[in-house]
């Protein structure tokens, strides 16, 4: 007996291993794989053996078991299992099959019967009689044996209902399968229609009933669904079925529209998660060269964003110069070049400039990526040290762009380093036009008070040091103190939704000179574009989550959790912002301190030369030039305070050095 | 400022924030968070023509004397006398009230036609209304503020108005057989232009004109008819704003 079972055992384990790889390929296997539950179902409880008799061969019979799980009952049953050739012709009529009761009579269960004696085995005749028992089994033994066999008789009979159910369920879903997905052509006509949450259910109940991963029903159940979901709002939803359609291969029907879809998700919450990366697995040579163009600019980006400068380069070179991107793959490659590891500054310069080219090409113009080019080219520049040439490109970004103050700013720097104090104060002063207070510039008045200093203006240096002081340093307290008393990240995230529309006064926290700092980070204005976007979809979720079921509240609590993950991650970029700005305004104070301190020391320098020799001539002033054309329809005159946008660009400052030769 | 990592960090950031823009740039504010996020994230920026105005008029009361000609009119021309009170609401918007009194002085036309008709000659009864006083409130609303030179020396700045309102005019009219006259107060609507130079932060000249209009004294023969007048004032004032 003790083989046997063993020797079935294996067989089993065969089995279930085999079935496991039909569940993947085929559902219809299911029915199989009940029987042969049912039988190891069987020979698990009878890890002995049994008393079997006809009356229970009828039962499984009955039960639907079907002849290979009777079959395996009947040698677990062991020498007990007698029967006569009534019993046979009793079993036939019940419904037991021809193959059980050949089997019955192989196996020896059937008296009176001559069969040969398998491989070698001697013959019944020719067996000795098993030994008699040595004692009497008694009453009480007997009772218990009954009462044992009773006990595993109903469990079979439990089990085998329990099966038995199962296998009527499958049948049920296998029915109930091919009834939904006969729908599917009708959801995806609802998806057509706009009928987003219907569609998603019919969707959502077929994909319930685990149809064949990858075939066609299911391939079209959850591009249907990502798309109900996308057009619906709820674009967490769409992500995981749509990334599974993507990645089911790009020669299935719905790879482009599907992959437009992310491009859309990427945009509106920056979903690219490390996975996409699989995406250049897949054999895109058959589609066609407009999708291919969209797909490398696509991944040029991707790469670029994980700062793989190299595949960046790779991907965006593919992209044509008919394609809508092109001007972007030529910017963010030119900035990919630019990267330590590829150190391709000559490249660089050529891309950003392909990239004006390209945006001035476009029909109305690319102003993104002209004002972005420009940029670049005047950063690349001013990094190379030519300063006049950084700042024909800085000129070049327009007034009302919310770049023009990042290319203001650096003007002064490039003014300072080539020592044309004149255009450099007229720009600072540019800069402190009501146009710029929104931005957070400390180093303005450092590089003011310097420039002053270098002026020997000692008094207009001491000014801009005050007015350093009033705008930041006397600010300082409050933005240290909420440091020191907020610690969690979501109170800093509540205190930046909330400090709009408010002056210093009624703010709690850090005045708004600070909160500006932080509203122009992009990682900040990132993470809040997907807040935005969730709390959006959070809201059409919940307008939805009755209709969509266990789907809606399972992707209701993803989006809550992603919400609050969110939250928390911005908190967190705020309070480290915070915490930045506080330590670089104590650098600045330094700074502000040692030019204090050389105001001091370069007064009393300049006032004991002016006592030796009252008669020097102030000191010629070694300052750099800035070559501008001035239109004969210019016409200058003095600042009386306002100011007006067409002149804010065009300040000059008339002050001369009052610096004594030494 | 001089680190190349300093470079590389602000073009990298201006290459991440390319999918983003777009959408800033197409979208409305909705609240005052959004109203400041755009400000460094949207590819244009509403920006005022003019910041830190010298002249400022938001929620300022001016008192303005005048004084000026009424000359359109074919009997009588006027010298109007008045005063006006305005408040601004804001620096473009504004009310005001004014009123004048007229010294009327007769035309050429009835001078001519005194002595042509001699003693039978009555200008209370045989001319048309004569004006005695009138008042108004008005509307003002001052879209144009700008600086001027002149041979390349600025001279100062001035805003532009238009105006338009109701009042009442005081006027001896003639009643319909001609055989007698008699003071009545007659609605009228007015509108009008004006320029105001502006000296010092109180101080300004104003030139106006007014175009009032009003149903004119009716004859036998037009008994009934509409019949509107627009006699034209042009107006010479100075201001203080307090």
């Amino acid at each position: 007996m003790a083989g046997n079972y063993i020797s079935i055992c294996t067989s089993w384990f065969a089995s279930c291993r085999e079935t496991r790889v039909y569940r993947m390929n085929s559902v219809k296997k299911q029915s199989r794989l009940t029987s042969v539950l049912v039988f190891i179902a069987i020979l698990m409880l009878a890890t002995s053996a049994f008393a079997l008799d006809k009356n229970q061969i009828i039962q499984m019979g009955k039960l639907g078991l079907n002849d290979k799980a009777i079959m395996g009952a009947i040698d677990s049953a062991g020498d007990e299992l007698s029967l006569t050739e009534e019993d046979l012709g009793e079993l036939r009529l019940q419904g037991i099959s021809d193959a059980v009761i050949e089997h019955l009579k192989i196996t020896g269960h059937v008296k009176g019967l001559d069969t040969a004696p398998a491989d070698g085995a001697p013959a019944d005749g020719d067996v000795e009689p098993a030994p008699a028992p040595s004692t009497e089994e008694t009453e009480e033994e007997k009772a218990e044996r009954l009462a044992a066999e009773k006990a595993r008789e109903e469990e079979i009979l439990k089990k085998a209902q329990e099966l038995n159910q199962e296998k009527a369920q499958e049948d049920a879903r296998q029915k109930r399968l091919e009834q939904m997905a006969r729908r599917l052509p009708e959801a995806a006509e609802l998806v057509e229609a706009g009928d987003n949450m219907e569609a998603a259910l019919i969707y959502l109940e077929f994909l319930s009933l685990q149809p064949e991963e990858q075939g066609e029903s299911w391939y079209e159940a959850k591009f249907g669904l990502a798309k109900a979901s996308f057009q619906e709002g709820i674009l967490s939803g769409a992500s995981s079925p749509l990334l599974e359609v993507l990645l089911a291969g790009a020669d299935r029907p719905h790879f482009v529209e599907g992959f437009r879809m992310l491009r859309k998700l990427t945009q509106e919450i920056g979903y690219r998660p490390p996975v996409l990366e699989e995406l250049t697995k897949l054999y895109t040579g058959d589609l066609n060269a407009e999708f291919l163009a969209e797909f490398n600019y696509y991944m040029g980006k991707f790469f670029f964003d994980y700062n793989r400068s190299d595949l960046a380069i790779e991907y965006l070179q593919k992209v044509p110069n008919t394609a809508p991107d092109y001007p972007e793959a030529l910017y963010v490659m030119g900035v990919a070049k630019l990267d330590p590891t590829v150190n391709d500054t000559a490249g660089a310069l050529y891309n950003f400039r392909d990239a004006i080219i390209a945006g001035e090409a476009e029909p109305g113009g690319n102003e993104e990526i002209l004002q972005l080019g420009y940029l670049a080219l005047a950063r690349t520049w001013y990094e190379v040290g030519l300063y006049d040439v950084a700042l024909f490109y800085y000129l070049k970004v327009p007034s009302d762009s919310s770049r023009n103050a990042e290319s203001v700013f650096e003007q002064a720097w490039s003014y300072f380093m080539k020592n044309d104090t004149k255009r450099a104060l007229g720009i600072l002063h540019t800069l402190h036009s009501p146009l710029y207070e929104k931005w957070y510039f400390p180093d303005l008045f450092i590089l003011e008070a310097a420039t002053y200093l270098n002026l020997c203006k000692f008094d207009q240096s001491q000014v801009a040091l005050g007015e350093f002081t009033k705008r930041y340093l006397d600010k300082q307290p409050r933005l240290s103190e909420y440091l020191a008393n907020t610690t969690e990240p979501k109170d800093y995230w509540t205190y930046m939704m909330t400090s709009s529309g408010k002056s210093d006064s009624e703010l709690n926290g850090p005045p708004r000179i600070f909160v500006n700092a932080v509203l122009n980070d992009l990682e900040f204005y990132n993470i809040y574009r997907v807040v935005q976007n969730l709390q959006k979809e959070r809201a059409a979720l919940e307008a939805n989550v009755g209709a969509l079921g266990d789907f809606g509240n399972v992707v209701l609590e993803r989006v809550n959790e992603q919400l609050e993950t969110k939250i928390e991650e911005g908190g967190i970029l705020v309070q480290q912002k915070f915490s930045d700005l506080d330590k670089e305004l104590t650098d600045w104070d330094l700074k502000a301190t040692q030019i204090s301190f050389e105001i001091d020391s370069e007064s009393k320098r300049q006032l004991e030369t002016q006592l030796v020799n009252p008669n020097a001539a102030p000191k010629k002033a070694a300052s750099g030039t800035t070559i501008t054309v001035v239109a004969a329809d210019w016409q200058s005159w003095d600042f009386d305070g306002e100011y007006w946008v067409d002149e804010v660009p065009n300040y000059r400052s008339s002050l001369r050095t009052e610096c004594v030769e030494q | 400022m001089s680190s190349r990592n300093f470079i590389m960090i602000l073009l990298v950031t201006a290459a991440a924030s390319l999918f983003a823009a777009p959408a800033v740039a197409q979208r409305a504010p909705e609240s005052p968070l959004e109203e400041d996020l755009d400000n460094y994230w949207s590819t244009e920026r509403d920006l005022p023509v003019v910041s830190g105005r010298i002249y400022e008029r938001e929620g300022r009361f001016g008192l303005t004397l005048f004084s000026g000609l009424l000359s359109s009119q074919p009997y009588w021309w006027y010298i109007p006398v008045g005063g006006r009170i305005s408040y601004n609401i804001t620096d473009q918007i504004g009310i005001d009230v004014s009123g004048n009194y007229n010294l009327e002085q007769p035309t050429e036309l009835q001078d001519f036609l005194e002595a042509s008709l001699g003693a039978g000659f009555d200008p209370k009864t045989d001319l048309d209304d004569r004006f005695i006083w009138r008042a108004n409130a008005s509307f003002v609303w001052s879209p144009l503020y700008g600086k001027w030179s002149f041979a390349n020396n600025k001279l100062g700045h001035f805003d532009a108005n238009l105006v338009a309102g109701l009042g009442v005019v005081s006027v001896e009219r003639p009643n319909l057989q001609r055989d007698e006259a008699t003071t009545e107060i007659v609605p009228e609507g007015h509108f009008g232009i004006g320029i105001a130079f502006l000296f010092t932060e109180n101080w300004s000249a104003r030139l106006d004109g007014r175009f009032y209009l009003y149903q004119e004294a009716e004859t036998e023969s037009n008994e009934g008819d509409l019949r509107l007048a627009m006699p034209v004032e042009f107006q010479v004032g100075v201001s203080y704003l307090f």
